[in-house]
């Protein structure tokens, strides 16, 4: 890519990424009734009810992040560290969980506890084991998010020059060596994953929404969809936006200068024996497994029914999951070409105007789905862009704010593992900028950018919170489909939809070995 | 030819470069020596256009590409340059090395199978082509990276410290075949390492660096009849 065209493309795609929350600021500040703007923002003094669902949102999403680390942590530092049985199997297996959207986890655990499995909620005391609590939502997003904690701790474990720990296992022995060096060298992989969990918490609608706990962001649903009002639905999300944006500053602190890529590493020697403690480490590794992935298969496949459900979710749902595939392959090609702009430029660009950039693309993050979903109608609701608001367009731009930022770090995270260097001999045999990133940079980047493509087709397929303010009537997706099922009590075809859409989410990997074929070596000089 | 007057380079407020003049005549060879962090290395990346002088002027073969408002960027200097970590990409053939590197510099098909096919002659590679990086050893990777560097036909020849991390005798075989371009082959070199052996192998001028100057400076006439321990007493305090 052309040197001086760079920032251009970056900037044009950070564009369509903050247009929605440059709409929401101004629709929060002016309105959608004319009200005066100082009068406007008594709404945010907090009422007694407000602060009673923001305390219960942070209590929700603190929560969640604990439970996540304490189920999530462990995992790594075992598979990094320790002479695991099976190291490389459960490697593979940990970023399954992420292939099942939290509303799934809400909707099976819903089920389940309420009599789907018969004896399940017996086995505790009356009333302990709600999953309509606070603490039923924690492990429900906990078993949800936890393998964002695995996979980022495990990226930072695996970043680490293993002489730091061998020095001080040398010199002190294994727990000195753990509590000393090791835990405080990943603490900011172990505090920025938490953080994102607690974003990731903090912002989700939906889960709330099926477990009937009440959260801040129902608040902003509601002056939508009950009162109609646009711009106090904008100026209620304020809050939410400004926590985000502190929270990804302390990310932003904590992470300089560090990746949270490093999978390259397929198990080093151990540095910690387990002797007796491996039957109770192998349990350590399988509960996220157990309780994020297989019990909500299981548990799915057993509601599902018989062929005649299945027969009829086909029947009705299946134009939805086409719908819902299309839809996600083409955000997906939207979503990677602009982050990939972002993401080139965030690693090799330069300037005041870079550092912008990156935090600035980081704000959707902090931004609920319902919140991104209404500031996209405030910015295609107008006739000049009818054509955007009318059709797919609209929903495709409104994934591209809500999960572009998350796709950037992706494959910026690849970008910084190409050496500048073979960038550099590339420019010194004469050839320009743009031979030079299509032969150099992108073969060398394209498992990140697979990767980035991947996991922004897998959210944009389970996404509900801004597909269900945004999908034009009549092409709905398979997630608003489950949600209605949900909603008419259907529970066998919420289970067979559910484990359709997981099929097509999974299915890319299918293709991953053929795909690598065509991938370059790592880099072994 | 390679000139360099004046060239200051500044990380941030701190001065890398302080004013760098140095001379390497046409065909000729200039071994710059330092201890680390004397930045021998920026001198190399100034003249190659990868990093940006603030005052100071370069000119490679008379062409003032560096200085007094101009500026050549990095892919139109023709120099070649072959990288302390060398640089090779590992998704890359040894042979799409040099047809990347050759780009359309020579369009007939022939003549470009002929250089191509005369690079491995001349590093001694024949029969490696298809090989990637990896499946190449210590010292043929060495010699792919020169090999790319003059690929693009490129006269000027800039070396950072590539033989650095080789044993004995493929050192002794490189510095052999960087020597024989020169001698043969009418290529300019600035040769930047941090040992006395391989400045001395260069058999060219000698220039030693210290804190970002050039504190001793021989021509090649002068060089050749230079001891190991009169270069070191250049170094001054880095070399005790």
């Amino acid at each position: 890519m052309p040197a001086r065209k760079l920032p251009w493309a970056a900037w044009f795609s950070a564009l369509l990424m903050l247009l929605p929350m440059l709409a929401l600021v101004a629709g929060a500040v002016t309105g959608t009734e004319g009200a005066a703007p100082l009068a406007r923002l008594r709404l945010l003094v907090p009422a007694s009810r407000q602060t009673g669902l923001l305390a219960n949102t942070l209590l929700l999403s603190g929560g969640a992040a604990l439970f996540a680390v304490l189920l999530g942590a462990p995992p790594a530092f075992l598979a990094a560290r320790s002479d695991l049985p099976a190291k490389r199997f459960f490697r593979r297996l940990f970023p399954l969980p992420l292939l099942i959207p939290p509303f799934i986890h809400a909707i099976v655990w819903t089920d389940c506890l309420g009599g789907g499995i018969p004896g399940l909620a017996s086995l505790f005391p009356q009333g302990a084991l709600s999953v309509h609590s606070l603490p039923g939502g924690m492990l429900v997003f906990a078993f949800a998010y936890s393998p964002f904690v695995t996979l980022i701790v495990l990226a930072g474990l695996e970043g680490l020059p293993r002489e730091t720990e061998e020095s001080a296992l040398l010199a002190r022995g294994g727990r000195a060596s753990f509590f000393r060096v090791t835990l405080p060298l990943v603490f900011p992989q172990l505090a920025c994953s938490s953080i994102l969990v607690f974003l990731f918490t903090m912002v989700n609608f939906e889960v709330a929404d099926i477990l009937r706990v009440r959260v801040y962001p129902l608040e902003i649903f509601i002056h939508f969809s009950a009162y109609y009002n646009e711009g106090d639905a904008a100026l209620l999300t304020l809050p939410l936006v400004v926590s985000g944006m502190l929270l990804l500053a302390v990310q932003a602190a904590l992470m300089r200068n560090k990746s949270y890529a490093g999978l390259d590493s397929r198990g080093d020697a151990p540095l910690y024996f387990l002797g007796r403690f491996r039957a109770l480490a192998v349990f350590c590794c399988a509960l996220p497994l157990l309780l994020g992935l297989f019990f909500p298969l299981a548990a799915l496949s057993a509601a599902s029914g018989g062929p005649a459900v299945w027969a009829k979710v086909l029947d009705t749902g299946g134009r939805a999951l086409w719908n819902s595939v299309g839809l996600a392959l083409a955000a997906a090609t939207v979503i990677t070409v602009c982050a990939l702009a972002v993401a080139f430029y965030l690693e090799r660009g330069k300037g005041p105007l870079k550092t912008l950039t990156d935090f600035s693309t980081q704000i959707p993050l902090g931004v609920p789905g319902v919140a991104l979903g209404i500031a996209s109608i405030l910015v295609y609701n107008r006739k000049c862009l009818d054509f955007v608001y009318t059709s797919h367009a609209a929903v495709v731009l409104a994934f591209l704010s809500g999960i572009g930022p998350f796709i950037i770090r992706i494959i910026a995270a690849r970008i910084k593992k190409v050496d500048r260097e073979l960038e550099e001999a590339g420019l010194l045999a004469g050839r320009g900028g743009a031979a030079v990133f299509i032969r150099i940079v992108l073969p060398l980047a394209a498992p990140g950018i697979f990767s980035g493509f991947y996991a922004a087709y897998a959210l944009c397929l389970a996404n509900l919170g801004i597909a269900l303010l945004l999908v034009p009537p009549g092409s709905e997706t398979a997630p608003i489909a489950i949600y209605n099922y949900m909603h008419y009590g259907a529970k066998d075809a919420v289970a067979a939809l559910s484990l359709l859409l997981l099929a097509s989410a999974a299915a890319p990997l299918a293709l991953w070995p053929l795909a690598r074929r065509f991938l370059p070596e790592a880099e072994s000089d | 030819m390679i000139e360099t007057e004046g060239l200051v380079v500044t990380h941030g407020k701190h001065a890398v470069l302080g004013g760098v003049s140095l001379r390497v005549p046409e065909g000729g060879a200039c071994a710059l020596l330092g201890s680390s962090g004397a930045g021998k290395t920026t001198v190399l990346r100034a003249v190659a256009g990868l990093v940006r002088p603030v005052a100071g002027t370069v000119r490679l073969n008379g062409r003032l590409v560096s200085g007094n408002g101009q500026w050549v960027p990095p892919e139109s200097r023709n120099a070649g340059m072959v990288f302390q970590s060398l640089a090779l990409w590992p998704h890359m053939t040894a042979r799409q090395h040099l047809v990347f590197a050759l780009g359309r510099k020579v369009k007939d098909r022939a003549a470009r199978e002929e250089r191509i096919q005369g690079l491995f002659t001349a590093v001694r590679l024949t029969g490696l082509e298809n090989r990637r990086p990896a499946a190449l050893s210590g010292g043929e990777r060495q010699r792919l990276a020169i090999a790319r560097a003059l690929a693009s036909g490129s006269r000027l020849l800039l070396l950072d410290e590539p033989f650095s991390s080789l044993d004995e005798p493929l050192r002794i075989g490189l510095s052999g075949l960087v020597r024989g371009l020169r001698e043969s082959g009418g290529v300019t070199i600035l040769h930047v390492t941090h040992t006395v052996e391989d400045a001395l192998a260069t058999g060219g001028g000698i220039a030693v660096m210290r804190q970002g100057r050039i504190v001793a400076e021989w021509d090649a006439e002068a060089a050749r009849v230079l001891t190991k321990q009169e270069i070191l007493s250049a170094f001054g305090r880095d070399a005790r």
